[in-house]
């Protein structure tokens, strides 16, 4: 299924990792279609198998962190019990790679350049950033403004470069999406909320609600 | 200048082979000898792994520049050293003025004073360094942080009370080589402190005292002090002044004659309780019972050969896991200082720094970043319901 204007969308580590721990991937297709594309660096089929932390893609880090705290006896079991259950879901992001849900992104040389521009201190393009952004979310700003794609990300960081790159660009957050999603009825506007509100269990940081009178 | 001579020129400048960066990375020589030829590129994720092992900035690596800029702390301080540092060494050095850099640089973006000590308060006299001197300023240092006699419980809230920074990172185990912290007077950050996470936790404490005594009584003649295991008459002040300020030698006495033990001891399960009592290694306890004469030098030497974490478990002493190792995953947040964290949490709840963000500027992981600044999980204990009524009765207004 294609979002409405059907243009391929780019997705940050943190818009799959929230769909994914929530076990929401379906409706993660349903509203920004498919295949969705992630750069290398979010997510990399072609790791090597015992991949030193450092060189992990930020999905398959974000798996070593939950695996590391499921096997963690400083905390309660009901902790490592949830830690386990996210490393299995977001497991799922290699599956769905696999069956062309997700597109591998690999870099231009330009997009190359933006990339190691966001991702350096100093502002070197100059759009308003104080610090260096997180090097997935400087490869999606990368990509979704050399090929004019939507970004997906809920990095403010991230969308402040993209706004100042790309002024009148698509991008979509998690709220947005959620609110789409109830609007155009893909879920009941309770449903959304509690997705939502599953998202900030597994430790989302947004304040707001998709659907705030529900 | 092209990124294969780049990737080339930062590899060598931090003194790894091909093998070890390969190792490093998770790809083989052939690979990275590959980069460094042209005949292929890293990706994205890769260029991030090198830009990160070899303490590069990105748009550094990747379309070139200076790798050597003038005001090269961490080379200034590879220098200091007088002598070649094992990778382990020099990464952890590169790590700790890095952090330093981005604490300054996030303080400065979020209007928050560090309020770091750049001055010490105390002084130290030309021609009064000596081992009685150390003691002297261990007990000044003491007695102006209303420490008593009795052991000191938390190391790093000590240093934050002072306005020290600690920061921990792994420099290798061969102490014989490598070192086991160094001090360091950054412009903006103030007084800060390294310790090798690659040693005991007695020693790590032991360390920190160390430290703590260059940065108080070094500061005014030194911006840096590497201890390396080499004893110069300033490493022997330290050494010295962080045994009695761990302790004290008034305090040993003390719990000595209160518990009955000595004057003299003659059984290493009192070496054991006396080390759990102050927190310190059994080395450190040994050393300081020895100086302090209440042991012998043949007791000395045979309790050199005693298993000291066997015995102290014998003894009905919680073993701390540490003690049988680095737990390295256990200090993946615990080693910044935790003026930073409460800094880096309110940064990302004020909306100075998104959370992606801020899990690259300390190269944790978002994951990590995340739960540092959620109000907690939705699984996990409360805190106790009986316990809160039952203190709420000593009196908690309405």
């Amino acid at each position: 299924m294609s979002p409405p204007d059907a243009t391929p969308a780019v997705v940050d580590t943190v818009i799959l990792r929230y769909f994914y721990v929530v076990d929401q991937a379906e409706l993660l297709f349903a509203l920004l279609g498919e295949p969705l594309l992630a750069p290398r660096v979010v997510f990399d089929p072609d790791e090597e198998a015992k991949i030193p932390e450092r060189a992990m893609s930020e999905i398959t880090r974000s798996i070593f962190v939950q695996r590391m705290r499921s096997n963690d006896r400083r905390r309660d079991e009901s902790e490592r019990a949830l830690a386990a259950s996210h490393a299995a879901r977001l497991d799922q992001v290699a599956a769905d790679q696999a069956a062309g849900r997700i597109e591998v992104a690999d870099l231009t040389s330009s997009e190359t350049e933006i990339f190691a521009k966001l991702g350096s201190r100093g502002d070197p393009l100059d759009v308003g950033l104080t610090f260096a952004l997180d090097p997935g979310e400087a490869a999606c700003v990368a990509v979704a403004v050399e090929r004019k794609l939507v970004l997906a990300t809920d990095d403010s960081d991230g969308l402040k470069a993209y706004r100042a790159l790309r002024p009148k660009g698509r991008y979509e957050r998690i709220r947005k999406l959620l609110k789409r999603a109830g609007e155009s009825g893909l879920v009941q506007p309770a449903e959304a909320n509690a997705i939502h509100q599953a998202m900030c269990d597994a430790r989302f940081w947004d304040k707001g609600r998709p659907f705030p009178n529900s | 200048m092209a990124l294969f001579t780049q990737l080339a020129e930062a590899r060598s400048r931090i003194g790894y082979s091909q093998e070890d960066a390969a190792n490093a990375l998770g790809v083989s020589r052939a690979m990275l000898s590959y980069w460094e030829s042209g005949k292929r590129d890293p990706n994205a994720r890769q260029l991030t792994a090198l830009a990160g092992l070899y303490r590069v900035a990105l748009d550094v690596l990747v379309l070139g520049g200076d790798l050597n800029p003038d005001g090269d702390v961490a080379a200034m301080l590879f220098r200091g050293a007088g002598e070649e540092l094992p990778n382990d060494a020099q990464r952890g050095i590169r790590e700790w003025v890095d952090f330093l850099d981005r604490y300054a640089e996030l303080a400065r973006a979020a209007s928050f004073d560090v309020r770091g000590m750049k001055q010490s308060p105390f002084t130290l006299t030309p021609g009064f360094e000596g081992a009685e001197d150390a003691r002297r300023k261990a007990e000044e240092v003491r007695a102006h942080l209303r420490l008593g006699l009795g052991p000191i419980g938390d190391l790093d809230s000590v240093c934050d009370l002072l306005g020290i920074t600690v920061f921990r990172a792994g420099l290798g185990e061969d102490l014989t080589t490598t070192i086991s912290g160094a001090f360091f007077n950054h412009p903006e950050i103030g007084f800060s402190l390294l310790v090798n996470l690659d040693m005991t936790p007695g020693r790590r404490r032991f360390t920190i005292a160390h430290e703590l005594a260059h940065a108080l009584f070094h500061a005014p003649t030194d911006r840096y002090v590497l201890s390396l295991a080499r004893k110069d008459p300033r490493e022997k002040f330290a050494d010295t002044f962080a045994g009695e300020f761990l302790m004290p030698s008034e305090g040993i006495r003390r719990v000595m004659e209160e518990h009955r033990i000595g004057p003299r001891i003659d059984d290493a399960a009192d070496v054991i309780h006396l080390q759990r009592y102050f927190r310190v290694s059994y080395v450190t306890a040994l050393v300081r019972l020895r100086r302090a004469r209440i042991l012998s030098h043949a007791h000395y030497d045979e309790f050199k050969g005693v298993r000291p974490v066997v015995l102290a478990r014998s003894l009905g002493y919680e073993i701390d896991d540490e003690e049988y190792g680095t737990n390295h995953d256990a200090w993946r947040i615990q080693r910044f200082p935790q003026r930073f964290l409460r800094l880096l949490r309110s940064a990302v709840l004020r909306d100075v720094i998104s959370v992606p963000t801020a899990a690259n500027l300390t190269g944790l992981s978002i994951d990590e970043v995340a739960e540092l600044v959620s109000e907690g999980d939705a699984v996990g204990e409360l805190a106790d319901e009986a316990e809160i009524r039952e203190f709420e009765e000593t009196g908690v207004p309405s």
